[in-house]
């Protein structure tokens, strides 16, 4: 069975339903929506189940010819870097879709556009082949625009401009340099291709390398975002519905860091060791300018969209220590984050329907009205700060580990990270759920059944990581050390090199 | 210096006077008619080359049909004949032009073929030679110029006509 | 002796002009109830030259002494020509009918337009060349005109007509010139005589091709002679604002791209950094401009202004070894572009039934009155910027993709081009999102059967060229202009 393509393409099945049927009941759009999702999750643990943990390379290798004349091909492919970030597309989707139970305009664009993000973001994270990727890529800008367009919250339009357009700019560059890649590739091979294992091969001189690492990494960046590319993040997080800061936050985030680890790393191995340095420190800042914004926060919302900075900062800093366990843990952390800033967005949504306020100073003393809600919160809280026991303990502990071996300063301060993401998040907590009853809120309803059906896998997936984490870094560990090792073996070069030359 | 340069000489003064003329004249009617003369010049030059069938078509239908068209046109449709109030006063502005393209051309041309060293080969051209060719190789686009005056005229018909109130 | 003519070569020439007379003839006959009769026979008329195309796929056939050529490269421009002039007629219907203009007088004038873009790619010799470029332009200058009770249409058809006659003599005189340089009109032969050795003619000779290009310069609306492209096709009758923005200035580009590929090739050292600053310049100023505009069709002027722009990128990277691949890029970007345009004007004839200000603002809530075109509006317009997944990305992928590979200047070409891409996102996205996210007013908009059909085609055609680009990118390689 074609795994992959079958993921992939699988949610579309349910565009031209909601595309075309113009009376359809909004009921039975969200039907169709989440059923066409669910099937496609359910596929996906196929997907998992043909995985081999074994095998460090791409798996399950799919190839077409797309467009002959340009060499272009439909290839896609599974590894450890990109399994679980494909596990977690296809969980956050139908749940993003089982919680926007407060959109209620135009419903069945709104499930549209959900599944054809996901197909989008799929197509992301499992081409090999570089165009692929990139057309993939681009396509989900437009269907997130909408998102965040069409029913995010106040200032929502110029959120969804910052964002299609950073992201636009970002990504132009990306072109070129794949172009310029094909380029040298017809020159050397003889025959352009797009195909990343090919230009794996590609002799580059260094300067170019280094411009083409640049015109990649601005892509991922303004992706992950990197300070100072982030200041589109916290709009369109802000601004977004609740499913798309779910979506921002769990997946499309996620297709940066992605890509510096399959593309960056892999192709320009050389001009990674060259930028190590200014990309950790540049990731170092991130995580503490993210944390101490967040920390001045009123807006919940906000609060954890800087969260997101932070926590990003993290994994672009295992990865680029160019250890073992530096980049498990920052894949770990790819992962793990999708899922606990993916439940506090989902949180906060359901909170928001309630209260209709995101403002701190207006919350506090819910905890008794809404007992639920808030155990759900502390949880997703705590996970998010990486208590031992839950998830995120182990992808930061690795992260740190990580860093700590390769450069002991980059690791300490990194380590305030954590420090600060706890002070913030728990500052947040008692000042969302405790405090004097609130008067106003009184009366509110706790958690439906249909929400909790929405929060309890993520709950339940949190505390499964946290004990068991093997389960997902047996299948991660082999990959990273593979990248590791391609790494390492130029930077040995290199200094056989220097020596040679000195 | 030969007869025909002598000739060339000539034509080209007369013919450049009248030019200029035509630009400065106050009278649209005088600038008609200096164009007459700019435009007999021009088909004498053809004549002087050797050119008799474009030379004569110069005359026949530049100065016999189009600047009677032009008087015909003027008296029509009462035109002030005078200074026009159109004349957006950039007098200026036109000489500078018209003496840079002036000289950019003159030194063109002179730089490529030199004053005086190249000996013109006149090609006779017969009108039969020239009949020949436009029915046989440009017989296309003589066709596709007749399109175009149709066209041409159609359009005008339609732009022209007054527009009837029902 | 008689040279014998091809008539099969020339056949949709001919079926065309012929078409175009009966429809003056017809329509004197009819009342004025049913003077939009004359729409269907002119479609018929055109259908049939197009067919008649087809059976020219594959030809190779030279006739009138070499000065008219029907090869790969001219059928698929001329397959293109008729397609987008059978679109303009579904287009024209129900404008020209509701709007009591001269209809029959309109399909000639359009008709003959279209005659001149049919030959224009088959014309392989100056004088053939300058007169289909003029039978292109004569009736287009007058349609433009054609709303006479409105002052800006008789602004559009003046300033349009003043432009394109100073532009045609100072083509003419470079022909002149370049002809007494060569020897000949014959584009092959020009190229030939060109490549030897010029001597002191070679100034000349190089200021001859300037003035050519100036000519063309002026018809494709390149910067500095973009002027007057803005107030033209807002003035002009929305349809003939598409033709004019899709199949004039394509015609425009065909015979450009016959001259600096054929006749001029050898001279590219010298003309390609003027085609590099002309690009450069037009994108950016089309781009930056379009920024601020309010009107719908003053917006997609600019636009074509800027979209001009990159359709010229290919032409400066001539003489840096990736000739044929330049070509190829700029024959496939100027259909890609045909197709996203004139889906957009379609929509905007839509639109223009219900407010003829056509500013953005009247998009507002479109989304909800008329989802269909809404949609197709944002296709096209993603595409117009170039993003994926729609026809345009390949469009610019092909020009970037010749500019990479040319390197040098092309990779800094390519860069100035994605800096514009970006630009304009802000000003193509405008329009979505008066549709999408504006609240408008909310009332059931009815567009024609004929202009959504076009629509919906259009935005089928992008994004099916997107699914599959070999259906367009697939023949301009094919063509034998280059290189061989």
């Amino acid at each position: 069975m074609p795994w992959l393509s079958v993921t992939i393409f699988l949610p579309l099945i349910g565009v031209p339903i909601l595309l075309f049927w113009r009376g359809i009941p909004d009921p039975v759009a969200r039907g169709v929506a989440l059923l066409a999702s669910t099937t496609t999750f359910v596929v996906s643990l196929g997907l998992l189940g043909a995985f081999d943990a074994s095998t460090p390379g791409y798996q399950l290798v799919e190839r077409a010819t797309w467009v002959r004349s340009i060499g272009l091909q439909y290839l896609v492919g599974v590894d450890g870097v990109s399994l679980f970030l494909v596990m977690l597309t296809t969980l956050i989707i139908p749940i993003g879709i089982l919680a926007s139970g407060s959109v209620t305009r135009n419903v069945r664009l709104f499930m549209a556009c959900s599944l054809l993000l996901e197909t989008a973001v799929l197509g992301a994270f499992l081409s090999l082949d570089l165009l692929l990727f990139f057309v993939f890529f681009e396509a989900l800008l437009f269907p997130m625009y909408l998102l965040i367009g069409m029913w995010g919250s106040g200032r929502r339009v110029y959120a969804a401009v910052k964002f299609f357009l950073f992201t636009m700019f970002g990504s132009a560059f990306l072109l070129v340099a794949i172009l310029f890649l094909f380029s040298r590739a017809s020159g050397q091979f003889g025959r352009g291709t797009f195909e990343l294992t090919k230009l794996q091969h590609l002799s580059l001189p260094p300067a170019t390398e280094r411009w083409l690492f640049l015109a990649f990494f601005i892509a991922f960046a303004v992706k992950v975002p990197l300070v100072p590319l982030h200041t589109w993040l916290p709009d369109a997080h802000t601004e977004a519905p609740t499913k798309g800061s779910i979506i921002l936050a769990a997946l499309l985030l996620k297709t940066g860091t992605y890509g510096l680890i399959r593309f960056n790393l892999v192709l320009f191995p050389e001009a990674s060791h060259y930028f190590a340095n200014a990309v950790s420190i540049l990731a170092l800042v991130g995580i503490i300018y993210g944390a101490i914004v967040a920390m001045m926060q009123s807006d919940l919302k906000r609060l954890i969209a800087y969260s997101s900075v932070s926590h990003l900062g993290f994994v672009v800093l295992g990865i680029f220590a160019f250890t073992q366990q530096g980049m498990s843990g920052g894949v770990l952390q790819m992962v793990n984050h999708g899922i606990s800033t993916g439940a506090l967005f989902l949180l906060v949504g359901l909170l928001y329907d309630r209260t209709h306020t995101r403002q701190l100073d207006e919350l506090g003393g819910l905890a008794d009205i809404t007992p639920l809600l808030a155990g759900s919160f502390m949880v997703a809280a705590l996970s998010s700060i990486g208590l031992p026991g839950l998830n995120n303990f182990v992808g930061e502990f690795l992260v740190i580990l990580g860093t700590f071996t390769a450069n002991r300063a980059f690791g300490v301060l990194a380590a305030t990270g954590v420090v600060l993401g706890a002070i913030y998040l728990l500052w947040a907590y008692q000042r969302t759920w405790h405090g004097p009853p609130n008067e106003r809120y009184r009366g509110l309803a706790d958690l439906s059944r249909v929400e909790i059906t929405a929060v309890a896998p993520l709950l339940v997936v949190m505390l499964v990581l946290g004990v068991y984490p093997k389960l997902l870094l047996d299948r991660i560990n082999p990959t990273t050390n593979k990248i590791v090792q391609q790494v390492q073996v130029v930077r040995h070069d290199q200094r056989l090199l220097a020596r040679g030359g000195g | 210096m030969t007869g025909q340069e002598y000739a060339f000489v000539v034509l080209a003064l007369v013919g450049t006077v009248g030019a200029v003329r035509l630009v400065t004249a106050k009278n649209v009617v005088h600038a008609a008619l200096y164009l007459v003369v700019t435009l007999a010049m021009v088909g004498s030059i053809y004549l002087v080359l050797g050119a008799e069938f474009v030379g004569w078509v110069q005359i026949l239908i530049y100065v016999g049909a189009i600047v009677i068209l032009f008087l015909f046109g003027l008296m029509l449709t009462k035109a002030p004949i005078g200074r026009e109030s159109l004349d957006n006063q950039q007098r200026g502005l036109a000489l500078l032009v018209a003496l840079a393209v002036l000289a950019g051309l003159v030194f063109l041309i002179q730089d490529a073929f030199h004053w005086g060293d190249r000996k013109m080969n006149l090609v006779h051209n017969t009108t039969g030679e020239v009949g020949r060719s436009i029915f046989q190789h440009y017989v296309l686009p003589f066709e596709a110029v007749s399109f175009i005056l149709l066209a041409a005229l159609i359009g005008a018909v339609v732009l022209a006509r007054r527009e009837e109130r029902e | 002796m008689n040279p014998t003519i091809d008539y099969h070569a020339i056949l949709p020439e001919l079926i065309l002009s012929g078409t175009l007379v009966v429809v003056l003839v017809v329509d004197v006959f009819l009342r004025p109830p049913r003077k939009w009769l004359a729409m269907p026979l002119s479609f018929a008329g055109v259908l049939a030259a197009f067919v008649a195309t087809l059976t020219l796929i594959g030809a190779d056939r030279t006739t009138f002494g070499g000065s008219y050529h029907v090869d790969p490269f001219a059928v698929l421009f001329k397959v293109f020509f008729l397609s987008v002039a059978m679109i303009v007629l579904f287009l024209s219907l129900r404008y020209f009918r509701e709007g009591r203009y001269y209809q029959g007088e309109y399909y000639f004038l359009l008709l003959s337009s279209v005659l001149g873009c049919v030959m224009m790619p088959s014309s392989r010799d100056l004088l053939m060349l300058f007169i289909s470029l003029e039978l292109v332009s004569a009736p287009a200058f007058l349609i433009a005109a054609f709303r006479k009770n409105d002052p800006r249409s008789n602004e559009a058809g003046l300033k349009f007509f003043l432009i394109g006659v100073l532009s045609s003599a100072v083509m003419l005189y470079g022909m002149s010139l370049i002809y007494g340089v060569t020897g000949s009109t014959n584009l092959y032969e020009i190229g030939k005589a060109l490549a030897g050795h010029l001597g002191g003619q070679e100034t000349l000779a190089l200021a001859a091709i300037l003035f050519v290009v100036t000519g063309f310069a002026f018809k494709v609306s390149a910067f500095p002679f973009q002027f007057w492209a803005p107030d033209t096709y807002e003035g002009a009758p929305v349809p003939v604002t598409a033709f004019l923005a899709s199949a004039s200035k394509a015609a425009g580009f065909t015979g450009l791209l016959q001259l600096m590929f054929v006749a001029f090739i050898h001279q590219a050292a010298f003309w390609g950094p003027v085609f590099a600053a002309f690009s450069i310049f037009t994108m950016s100023i089309g781009n930056l401009v379009a920024l601020q505009q309010r009107q719908a069709v003053r917006l997609l002027a600019y636009s074509s202004i800027a979209q001009a722009g990159y359709m010229l990128l290919p032409f400066a990277l001539a003489g840096h070894g990736v000739d044929k691949e330049a070509f190829a890029a700029a024959v496939t970007y100027i259909l890609i572009y045909a197709i996203m345009n004139l889906g957009a004007f379609a929509v905007v004839v839509a639109v223009s039934r219900k407010s003829s200000a056509l500013l953005i603002a009247d998009f507002a809530g479109l989304m909800r009155n008329a989802p269909l075109l809404a949609l197709a509006m944002t296709i096209f317009m993603v595409s117009l910027a170039g993003v994926p997944p729609t026809a345009g990305f390949w469009g610019k992928f092909f020009v970037f993709r010749a500019g990479i590979d040319a390197g040098g200047i092309g990779i800094a070409l390519a860069v100035v081009m994605v800096v514009n891409s970006v630009i304009s996102l802000f000003y193509y996205l405008a329009i979505p999102r008066q549709m999408i996210l504006v609240e408008g007013p909310e009332e059931p908009m009815r567009s024609p059967a004929l202009v959504t059909f076009v629509a919906a085609l259009a935005a089928a055609a992008v994004i099916a060229v997107f699914v599959y680009p070999d259906l367009i990118a697939h023949f301009p390689p094919l063509s034998t202009l280059v290189g061989s």
